[in-house]
């Protein structure tokens, strides 16, 4: 059967051109495949760990926060003991306490996940020794990375010791008929406790490997409930029984290895997320199914005189060492051995199939413009005239411009203090590293301007995940690249790090004329960045800042200016109430840039502003809208009548959460600002409920990314930084940013 | 033959009050050390916004009981079902108000009759099946309405501006969703306690081998617990909706492990088959207090995990260790 999955994966890695492919997948693969590896092991037990998630994203961080005092040895090392840990306590709480494991690793999740953004302030970490980084991905033994090389190692490891020693096959015992192996004389409890430990750490060395690989760790929990998901399913269709005793790391690896293949493939079709997400879904949907309706097969025949006389006439009745049922059984078993690798092999095929049409279709795919509504479809066809189009006037949605004209006003950023870190928080210095990221960076060699125009050239977009309004970004990025004649393909990373490794790796072996990429994180981007630009591509980053040590390879960054909208919202705030009185700041999500942006440039800017203002509280309500209701009506009441204003990080569900608590507490006093500027967020300041918003332009973001990348092809200087207009929306100009982009 | 009914059925009150009293010694204890924490918790505003901020976790973990209650775990494909009545119920608004609730309900409730058939008749793994589940209708919602959020329309008078005021419906000072958590509670406990369907599940949850032996239609027991699940789940994600003014796929995340936290830590084991539901209201209420106490004493996000991670499993390991003193098998 393993011969068969070889051949496979021999047969179609000719189809892929290039080994670079295979080792994109097998990288892609190494987080989800390690933490794979140890949730076999707990589920072959019997039992199941939901803390895996949250155990990668702890030692990650802890691996990336140590290294700079312990070395990577150092880092490395207590990011294990961190997960052996949290291994040892869900052990324990199973064993001695004896509640259940979905219970125990549930309540270890939530724990786990406090910690690690207790330990990282909801920031991300990084460093910036790229030598080890760049030593796990690159080649070590023929075209294998060593970040491919661990995780085969560690399930080779793990296969022959499950399999060929007798402490290996107690496992399957004691997952299969605990009962059976205490009869044994085998110690259960030990032998639980050690597969818990055994799985948090295996998380423990995916998420430590997985930040070693990026030098950096991101601090958005969607990494972890997405590994957690992936990785239950994959494990799944690799064919491990959720009620234990049956399963093996070899098919989880392989299931892994499928479900990255798979992903790959309908990414290079240029499929999004939702593509993704329905076909996991529909495996996983088929195997479970299959599974059921063995065992339903099985409930059915038991006991059928049909089936007993047709196994008295095989002679299974007889057969010297089993009696019928175990018989029926086996071959059940057998049956349900065979179909997940039929599952598998479908998955493959689907996926060389995909990848084989990607490759002919981008080898012939001629110079295709997407048919945008309105000004631009006169000059379909027409890339050779269309960069003479007047791209300024070209207008949004909203009635507003993609893109105003460069203006002539010198963007003035203040002397860099002598150590920011040392300033409190309450200071501007103390963020000038992140607030002016870019502005001073010393630029790695860039590849030369081809000169000769945007038209015809291809360019990838990696945005950072979906939400409306990258909708809406995605439409500006459109309509101006088709403006200058440009063929583009976007990739969708659904806010997961690990995803944006994959595709960026999928990108650079298209080897487009440009990527624009999108930062998932500010941080976690900078060794993408270097792959990017060490292949000689060109890239212009987009909306979330990345951090100086990432700006130094790519061309340019193109976003909103989130610090300076902040400090203007936060002045009008200020007017607003008198520059007195005390004010609240509802926070972004942990791990993105706005966490901090939309939190300090306020606290900073009022610190000198309005320093008779005082901030009582802050914190995240994870940007839902029942959470800041509850969050908001708990500081209505704590505070009474000090709290006099609210500022919000969004104005989506936070904004509509906050304005419910403030209309049940009969406080319409209360002066609310937010970051703008959505359908709600507009409604509202129309309404009269909330004072200004800051004014984002989703469309224009994507506009002046492309255009930026425009400029470049021709020839012209770019700096270094470009930021989008800055406004204030308010009751009296509402009306000119309506209708809502998003 | 009557008075053994009334007096087995007292039994069984005082046995609902002893093994519930636990999870509501906890919320007294909260509420002490609110008053403690702060001289404005112990008013009826804040009260009343406590029970109002869980009570969509409420209706969720209300539905969820029944899943956990008949042995089959949790239901991982609530949260889509929440986003899923919503998006439904706004995407046909221009039908009027009434076929538009209708309809969401509906559509939660095809998922649920889904889930019902496949897990209840197939015997498939409920955690894996609703995980599926939960996957392809994300991919098929975010397909279908190509990743973009679903607004009602707002003008006073419109249908739109009739479903945005659900949420905001109240009678007197109590919000409509409080009574819709409450009514729902005592429905679904009367159900548990007073039907043969209630006592179908229970023996279903604590064997489904025992109850098919006994004449039970087992797969039909799970076909209607889940179908319950999804109704509450589906009306709590209307109103969910309803109060973010707009229908989106990611509407719901996160209620699914929220719920089965507030319905285990209530006293419901996860083998099934035993519990009640007022402990469920016990474990609901828990949640909010805590969250609001530590909102009061400054603690944040971060720390509030932690906190409640450490609660939930003390609190819950506290249960089995009663059960074992008591020489109830551990579960």
């Amino acid at each position: 059967m393993l011969a068969a999955l070889f051949a496979y994966l021999s047969l179609f890695a000719p189809n892929f051109l290039s080994l670079h492919n295979v080792s994109t997948i097998l990288k892609g693969a190494s987080l989800n495949a390690t933490v794979a590896l140890g949730f076999t092991i707990i589920l072959i037990l019997g039992q199941l760990d939901l803390s895996i998630g949250a155990v990668v994203m702890l030692s990650g961080m802890l691996t990336i926060g140590l290294q700079p005092s312990c070395g990577w040895a150092g880092g490395f090392a207590l990011a294990l003991g961190a997960g052996l840990l949290t291994g040892l306590f869900n052990g324990l709480l199973v064993v001695k306490a004896r509640i259940n494991s979905f219970i125990v690793t549930l309540g270890t999740m939530t724990i786990v996940m406090g910690l690690m953004h207790l330990y990282s302030d909801g920031g991300s970490k990084s460093i910036d020794d790229f030598r080890f980084a760049d030593w796990l991905v690159a080649p070590l033994v023929l075209f294998l990375p060593p970040l491919a090389l661990i995780p085969a190692l560690l399930v080779a490891l793990f296969s022959v010791f499950l399999n060929r020693t007798r402490w290996g096959r107690v496992f399957f015992l004691v997952g299969a008929n605990p009962e059976g192996a205490w009869l044994a004389g085998l110690h259960r409890d030990r032998y639980l406790i050690t597969g818990f430990c055994l799985c948090s750490l295996m998380a423990a060395a995916g998420g430590a490997l997985f930040a070693a690989s990026l030098s950096s760790m991101t601090a958005a929990a969607v990494l972890g409930t997405r590994t957690l998901m992936t990785v239950l399913a994959a494990v799944i269709i690799g064919g491990t029984l959720m009620t234990g005793g049956k399963g093996s790391v070899l098919k989880s690896y392989f299931a892994v290895l499928m479900l990255t293949t798979l992903f790959n493939g309908i990414g290079c079709y240029g499929w999004g997320f939702e593509v993704q997400i329905f076909v996991n879904g529909l495996i996983l949907a088929l195997v479970v199914l299959y599974e059921a309706y063995a065992i339903h097969q099985h409930e059915l025949l038991k006991g059928q005189r049909p089936d007993l006389l047709r196994e008295v006439r095989e002679g299974t009745v007889f057969s010297a060492c089993a009696s019928p049922e175990t018989a029926e059984g086996e071959s059940n078993m057998q049956n349900r051995d065979r179909f997940p690798m039929v599952c598998l092999t479908l998955t493959a095929l689907v996926a060389i199939a995909a990848i084989t049409a990607m490759y002919f279709k981008f080898a012939s795919l001629p110079v295709q413009i997407i048919a945008p509504d309105g000004a631009t479809t006169a000059y379909r066809g027409l890339p050779e005239a269309a960069h003479r189009l007047d791209v300024f006037a070209l207008r949004g949605t909203d009635g507003q411009p993609y893109l105003f004209p460069p203006t002539d006003d010198p963007v003035v950023i203040p002397e860099r203090p002598e150590d920011p870190k040392r300033l409190p928080e309450t200071d501007r210095g103390h963020w000038w590293d992140i607030e002016f990221a870019g502005w001073r960076v010393e630029k790695a060699p860039m590849p030369a301007s081809p000169g000769d125009g945007p038209a015809g050239k291809r360019v990838i977009l990696l945005k950072a995940g979906d939400h409306p309004y990258w909708t809406a970004y995605v439409r500006g990025f459109h309509v101006i690249a088709e403006a200058y004649g440009m063929q583009t393909k976007v990739f969708n990373s659904n806010w997961n790090v690990d995803l944006q490794a994959q595709q960026t790796d999928q990108a650079i072996n298209e080897h487009p004329d440009l990527i624009i990429f999108a930062p998932v994180d500010a941080t976690a981007c900078t060794p993408l960045l270097r792959r990017i630009h060490s292949a000689g591509i060109p890239c212009v980053t987009s909306n979330t800042i990345p951090c100086d040590e990432a700006m130094r390879y790519c061309l340019a960054w193109t976003g909103p200016d989130d610090w300076g909208q902040f400090r203007m919202l936060a002045r009008s705030f200020a007017d607003a109430l008198g520059k007195s009185g005390g004010y609240a700041i509802v926070r972004h999500m942990p791990g993105s840039s706005c966490f901090f942006s939309r939190t300090y440039a306020p606290i900073t800017e009022l610190h000198d502003y309005a320093p008779e203002m005082k901030l009582l509280a802050m914190d995240t309500a994870n940007l839902e809208a029942d959470a800041s209701l509850q969050l908001v009506s708990a500081w209505i009441t704590k505070f009474g009548d000090q709290l006099k204003g609210l500022i919000l990080a969004d104005d989506g569900f936070e904004l509509t959460g906050t304005l419910e608590a403030v209309k049940k507490a009969g406080r319409s006093d209360i002066v609310i600002v937010a970051a703008g500027n959505s359908k709600t967020g507009m409604d509202s300041v129309a309404a009269g409920e909330t004072l200004a918003l800051t004014c984002q332009s989703a469309e224009g973001d994507g506009a002046l990314a492309v255009h930026t990348a425009a400029r470049w092809f021709q020839g012209e200087p770019i700096p270094p930084v470009t930021y989008l207009p800055k406004h204030i929306i308010i009751r009296e100009n509402v009306d000119g940013f309506m209708p809502a982009q998003w | 033959m009557n008075t053994q009914t009334t007096s087995s059925s007292k039994r069984s009150a005082a046995r609902t009050a002893l093994e519930t009293a636990g999870i509501y010694a906890v919320a007294a204890t909260l509420l002490v050390a609110g008053v403690l924490a702060s001289p404005d918790f112990l008013t009826a505003e804040n009260l009343l916004s406590i029970l109002s901020g869980v009570a969509l976790l409420g209706m969720v973990a209300c539905g969820m009981a029944f899943i956990t209650y008949s042995g089959n775990m949790a239901d991982l494909s609530l949260p889509t079902t929440m986003a899923f009545s919503g998006i439904i119920a706004v995407a046909s608004l221009s039908l009027g108000i009434v076929p538009a609730l209708l309809l969401g309900v509906l559509a939660g409730l095809a998922i649920g009759a889904m889930n019902g058939l496949v897990v209840g008749k197939l015997n498939a793994n409920p955690i894996l099946w609703t995980l599926a589940v939960a996957f392809f209708m994300e991919g098929f919602m975010r397909f279908t309405w190509s990743n973009n959020q679903l607004y009602p329309e707002i003008e006073p008078g419109t249908p739109g501006a009739a479903f945005i005021g659900i949420f905001r419906l109240r009678t007197g000072p109590v919000p409509l969703i409080v009574l819709v958590m409450l009514a729902l509670f005592a429905v679904a406990h009367l159900v548990m306690t007073r039907t043969r369907f209630g006592r179908e599940s229970r023996l279903v949850g604590s064997s489904r081998a025992a109850a098919r032996s006994s004449g039970i239609r087992v797969s039909r027991v799970v076909f209607f617990n889940f179908l319950a699940a999804a109704f509450a789940a589906s009306v709590a994600g209307i109103f969910l909706t309803s109060m973010n003014k707009l229908g989106v796929f990611y509407l719901g995340q996160g209620y699914d492990f929220k719920a089965v936290t507030a319905v285990v830590i209530g006293g419901v084991m996860l083998s099934g088959g035993r519990g009640h539901i007022p402990g469920v209201f016990g474990g609901v209420l828990v949640i909010g207090l805590l969250t609001n106490i530590m909102t009061f004493l400054g603690i944040t996000a971060f720390r509030q995990n932690i906190v409640t991670g450490l609660v939930f499993i003390a609190v819950v390991g506290f249960q089995q260790y009663q059960l074992r003193a008591r020489g109830k098998d551990y579960a």
